[in-house]
């Protein structure tokens, strides 16, 4: 394997040994994601039986710069791009020169072997956080991913896009597996701001080591924009946010025959701010599953997960939501929505939002609706002269709008919206 | 303009109960009727008959426009037809700002007659001028249709909606309800400065005080789904003075 | 403000002392400790029951025997070791059994006089015919007469064997199946009594009916059954109130309740629940295993369960609805209190089948002390269950910070015609709501019982007046000693 030379397949340190095979341990010994098991009640995994678990990295310089899709925010908008294919750090296919020189962004093995401290802090701050097979498997197999560093005070108005692409095989699924670690440090400020895209039949195993340190600031956002047809994604999120730091994050979901985005954020620091908010607009036989756990561990911490859901044809929506409130922790205020219409007598949504409280003193609250676009607003918008087709296509942007407007940064909310409007008017037929 | 013969409807979901009985109505151009009757007797069925809301099934009679076949039509045909029905109850709508909302039902409508869109600057001077004379602030139609306006601001939009949107025949459902003297004055003003020789009026009401700032040419008066009695805007007087019950049990 | 009054009375009255833990000094007849094959044969041959009863228990006990024990809910204990128990336990005096309620035990009588449910006085003036289970075995039921002229059944299950086997043969495991889980097979194998209510076509039931349960035997396990079957068009109300004495061990509670509403049919299921709790340590109580479900069955039937669970040192209970009937009707209304080292899981599942049906739950759990409090349901649309409709609302309020509140709502849709809406809060009682009954007269802890019987409000409205007063009393009891 050649790629091995210049991506991590080959670990050096043996912390980073240690810790791949203890992860191969711990994937051996957890529960396996079935439906047996609480976190995977709704979202089966077996689609990976008898699949090649081993990092499929051979494609990953099958990718030209004309096959990579538009930056999200236009050729003009976008200057920093990071392009990842397979798992694969692609130099050529990159470009971080617009970055202020105070920023570190990088592929991993270029982390590892420049400062490997600071990587090995990181990627290990998390241990410890419990989570599931598929991320030990991504612990394990790891190939490269971006390191980000911004260090103190630094603030970065350039958003820094990653594209990250996934060739898959025609003939059976091919897994790959990258990792990307973010460290946003005191009073420091970043967007990061990603799309990821594929062909053909894949598992894209995503893991995000997500730091923001006192008073920072980061913005992520996604547009999960996989093949519908045979790509799948399980993305696992770990992040750490301490006092008065703020993580703003959202994911557009769109795309993959089957998507898993898990969240495990941990407020560490009085003050902070965590929001985990998205939309999943899906049709076919798509599947997306969304499970977030906040744990407010400091005191008036503010969580915020806001969700809207289309869900047409025979497409599932599931959302798992948990604000996990712990002793000590007062003035937390938790917040918690999940709004799913569903367009089609075989699409089906499955919501669980959940509280588990340990503080007296906290304001946390939840509310799940699931349903279709009302009778009321669309016989109301049809008398004004709306043709049926367009006063239901008007409602529903209307929902997504209110998921979107959680974006915080201003132009990417507006491109965000852009993407949810036009999926609505070209992927559905109502 | 309008011509209703023998309607007859009833709830999509209840076939049992009959709510318009037999219903016979016509309007001329330019003319503004009234109908009056106690709750429950099938006035706000009509409005939703004629504006096209599914939820009614329509078992007898007709209904047309202009010689048009209206109940053949699609709620929005109806509205490109030129049916305005200001709601008794406005729905709201969340993310859906007024001004979004207003341009492309004026544009839909352009649309279905084959007419090009509304350019920015006519329709942004459209807006200015007609919010002005119903004393609309700027930042309302701003906000989402309908969520969060008073019931005064709800009722104003309907009327700014009627005055953009050119329709030939306006029906008002209950209009009045939830105005304070000043808004109702207001509203009426709007319609007033609406009528002309080329565009009818329907004016759904309850009670009379509405009928003091807009003048109709007919005043009927419906009970138990049909037009009990039809009259001039003396009829309306008459029953502000005697109540429904008295007129009703006068009635031939 | 008279039952607020009479709260207030009581919590000063009890100083946070269960009430009703005395223990009543009768002869008790008991089989041996110990859950086998042979407890079953003696069970039922102590009942006399048919062979086909007796097949059935040993059946579900070969069940019982394959299941493993359900682990989902949030609960801590040590695994239940089934043979330390007694199965069966009666009252001596059961040989020669009452005639009326005049040749009943005058200990036993008293014992529901201190429950605060003097069955003649209290029986007529209220017009609540009881039926009491008094550990295993029902010793009287009231009314019976009165019933019997408008048609209805109410008698034990044991007697419903004897007399009603058709009714029972019918409709008995239909609802909860055998396997459902652990609990409900051992139910199953080992129940001992309960109720049995047939009301049959058109007939409103004229009287609210009631079953009063108290464990008064060590060691015992109470492993009631109820069957209640409202036939066409008929109405029926009924009332469940549990008490048991003061013990340190830990007693085990499995109940098993059958709910079948026909066309047309509506069934109110009240529970108020003051199993023996533990005491501040969390030494000994009752553990509250129960399953209850009904099923609406026929077009148009409602089922509605209220409950007040404010005992046991372990809930573990999940009243539910099946909608299989078009426009049919599900309701949940509970209140739960946990103080100390109490642990409660509780909720409801609303299964939507038929067209139109309609689910409403509102849940409001209060934790306190060391306790913890979880709401588990489940709202499930079947793709068949056009227009189906749910509501849920579901409040925690907790009082200090070493308790817990947990939310863990299911809702699965397969509907795009149904709607369903969930809303949940937490929080605790404000300081400006608890400054401003303060600065009306009130102390702190006066001032809770009346914040917190206001909060259930919207679930006490929907129990009958009689035990409405009751439920607030007990709210009170069970804060005591959370304040401050």
């Amino acid at each position: 394997m050649a790629q091995s030379e210049t991506q991590m397949i080959n670990p050096k340190p043996t912390w980073l040994q240690a810790m791949r095979e203890e992860a191969w341990s711990d994937y051996q010994t957890s529960d396996y994601p079935t439906r047996q098991v609480e976190e995977w009640k709704y979202t089966n995994l077996k689609f990976m039986k008898g699949a090649d678990l081993t990092p499929y990295t051979d494609a990953a310089q099958n990718v030209t710069a004309q096959d990579l899709p538009e930056p999200l925010l236009g050729k003009e908008g976008q200057k920093a791009r990071v392009v990842i294919v397979n798992g694969v750090y692609r130099e050529d296919l990159s470009n971080i020169s617009a970055l202020p020189q105070t920023v570190t962004v990088c592929p991993l093995n270029e982390a590892l072997a420049k400062n490997e401290g600071l990587l090995e802090t990181y990627l290990k701050r998390f241990e410890g956080t419990a989570t599931h097979a598929m991320h030990a498997l991504n612990t394990h197999y790891f190939t490269n991913g971006v390191f980000v560093y911004v260090p103190q005070g630094e603030k970065i108005e350039q958003p820094i896009e990653i594209t990250n692409v996934t060739v898959g095989k025609s003939d059976a699924l091919a897994c790959c597996y990258p990792r990307h670690v973010f460290v946003v440090q005191e009073n420091a400020e970043a967007t990061i701001l990603e799309h990821l895209v594929g062909s053909d039949q894949y598992l894209s195993n995503i893991a995000y080591d997500i730091t923001v340190q006192d008073n920072g600031l980061l913005h992520h956002y996604r547009h999960q924009n996989e093949n519908q047809n045979g790509g799948h994604q399980i993305s696992t999120t770990r992040l750490s946010i301490n006092e008065k730091s703020h993580y703003d994050g959202f994911t557009l979901t769109t795309g993959a025959k089957l998507a898993r985005n898990e969240v495990h954020g941990k407020m560490h620091g009085d003050d902070g701010t965590c929001r985990v908010n998205g939309c999943y607009l899906n049709k076919d036989d798509q599947h997306s599953d969304t499970t977030i756990i906040i744990h407010h561990e400091k005191e008036r911490g503010v969580s915020n997960q806001v969700f809207k859901g289309i869900l047409d044809d025979a497409a599932r929506g599931v959302f798992q939501g948990k604000i996990h409130v712990h002793p000590g922790a007062q003035k937390t205020d938790g917040y918690q929505l999940n709004n799913a219409i569903l367009l089609c007598n075989q699409a089906e949504v499955d919501v669980k939002p959940e509280l588990e409280i340990y503080a007296d003193d906290v304001k946390c609250s939840h509310g799940a609706t699931t349903g279709q676009l009302d009778d009321g607003s669309l016989f109301y918008l049809r008398s004004r002269g709306l043709p049926e087709r367009q006063a239901k296509q008007l409602l529903l942007q209307a929902f997504i709008t209110e998921a979107v407007d959680e974006i915080e940064h201003e132009t990417i909310r507006e491109t965000f919206t852009e993407l949810a409007h036009i999926w609505i008017k070209t992927q559905l037929d109502i | 303009m309008l011509n209703i013969k023998n309607l007859k409807a009833q709830l999509e979901e209840n076939e049992e109960v009959q709510i318009l009985k037999g219903l016979d109505l016509e309007i001329g151009d330019g003319e503004l009727h009234a109908i009056m009757g106690p709750n429950g007797s099938g006035k706000s069925t009509l409005s939703y008959v004629l504006a096209g809301k599914e939820d009614y099934e329509v078992t007898d009679g007709s209904v047309e426009l202009d010689g048009e076949d209206l109940l053949d039509m699609d709620p929005e045909e109806r509205a490109a037809a030129g049916v305005f029905l200001a709601f008794q109850y406005p729905v709201e709508i969340p993310g859906v700002p007024m001004t979004t909302f207003l341009r492309t039902a004026i544009n839909a409508i352009r649309k279905q007659k084959d007419e090009d869109e509304i350019d920015t600057l006519e329709f942004m001077k459209l807006i200015k001028e007609n919010c002005r004379k119903l004393g609309i602030k700027e930042d309302m139609i701003k906000r989402p249709v309908n969520v969060g306006y008073s019931g005064g601001e709800k009722k104003r939009a309907e009327v700014l909606q009627m005055a953009i949107l050119d329709p030939k025949l306006c029906i008002l459902d209950e209009t009045d309800s939830g105005l304070d003297i000043d808004a109702l004055k207001v509203v009426s003003e709007g319609v007033n400065n609406l009528r002309n020789e080329n565009r009818s009026f329907l004016i759904i009401t309850h009670y009379q005080r509405l009928l003091d700032y807009i003048k109709p040419d007919h005043v009927h008066i419906m009970a138990d789904g049909k037009i009990v009695q039809s009259g001039g805007p003396e009829l309306a007087l008459e029953l502000e003075e005697k109540g429904y019950g008295d007129l009703l049990n006068d009635a031939p | 403000m008279v039952a607020t009054q009479e709260t207030i009375d009581t919590v000063k009255e009890t100083q946070g002392k269960y009430k009703y833990g005395f223990t009543t000094d009768i002869d008790m007849e008991m089989a041996p400790k110990g859950l086998n094959e042979d407890i079953i044969r003696f069970i039922s041959a102590k009942k006399s029951e048919p062979e086909w009863m007796l097949e059935w228990r040993l059946n579900a006990f070969k069940v019982w025997q394959s299941l493993p024990e359900p682990d989902w809910a949030k609960l801590k204990f040590p695994q239940i070791d089934y043979q330390d128990s007694y199965y069966y336990a009666a009252p001596k005096s059961d040989k020669d059994r009452p005639k009326s309620l005049d040749e009943v035990d005058p200990k036993l009588l008293e014992t529901y006089e201190k429950l605060g449910i003097p069955l003649k006085e209290q029986a007529v003036l209220a017009g609540v015919a009881v039926d009491v289970v008094f550990d295993s075995v029902s010793v009287a039921t009231t009314f019976k007469e009165k019933l019997k002229e408008a048609g209805v059944i109410f008698c034990s299950i044991s007697e419903a064997i004897q007399n009603h086997p058709e009714l029972v043969q019918k409709y008995l495991g239909t609802v909860i199946p055998v396997d459902d889980h652990k609990f409900s097979a051992l139910n199953s194998a080992m129940f001992t009594d309960g109720s049995f209510v047939y009301v049959p076509k058109g007939v409103r039931c004229p009287m609210e009916l009631s079953t009063y349960f108290r464990i008064n035997a060590m060691n015992t396990g109470q492993f009631e059954r109820t069957l209640i079957i409202a036939d066409e068009g008929s109405y029926v109300s009924y009332l469940e109130g549990c008490t048991a004495p003061q013990r340190d061990e830990h007693q085990l509670h499995a109940a098993n309740v059958e709910l079948i509403a026909m066309k047309d049919a509506e069934i109110k299921y009240s529970t108020v629940q003051n199993w023996y709790p533990g005491d501040e340590e969390g030494k000994g109580g009752i553990y509250n295993f129960v399953t209850m479900r009904g099923i609406c069955e026929g077009a148009n039937s409602k089922i509605s369960w209220t409950q007040v669970e404010t005992g046991s040192a372990i809930t573990w209970k999940y009243p539910s609805c099946i909608l299989k009937g078009d426009n049919s009707q599900g309701e949940f209304y509970s209140v739960a209190m946990t103080n100390n080292y109490q642990q409660a899981d509780t909720g409801t599942k609303m299964i939507h089948i038929g067209k139109n049906t309609r689910s409403r739950i509102v849940s409001k759990g209060i934790s306190s002390g060391k306790s913890d409090n979880t709401y588990r349901g489940l709202v499930k649309i079947l793709p068949n269950a056009t227009n189906a409709r749910n509501f849920t609302q579901c409040d925690s309020l907790l009082i200090g910070d070493t308790c817990g509140a947990h939310t863990v709502p299911y809702i699965e849709s397969k509907a795009p015609t149904a709607i369903c809406e969930h809303e949940a809060t937490t929080a605790k009682i404000s300081d400006d709501q608890m400054f401003y009954a303060q600065s009306r007269g009130l102390d702190e802890e006066e001032a809770t019982a009346l914040i917190i019987n206001g909060f259930c409000k919207e679930v006490l409205q929907h129990l009958p007046m009689e035990f409405a007063v009751e439920a607030q009393k007990l709210i009170a009891i069970s804060l005591e000693g959370s304040v401050g």
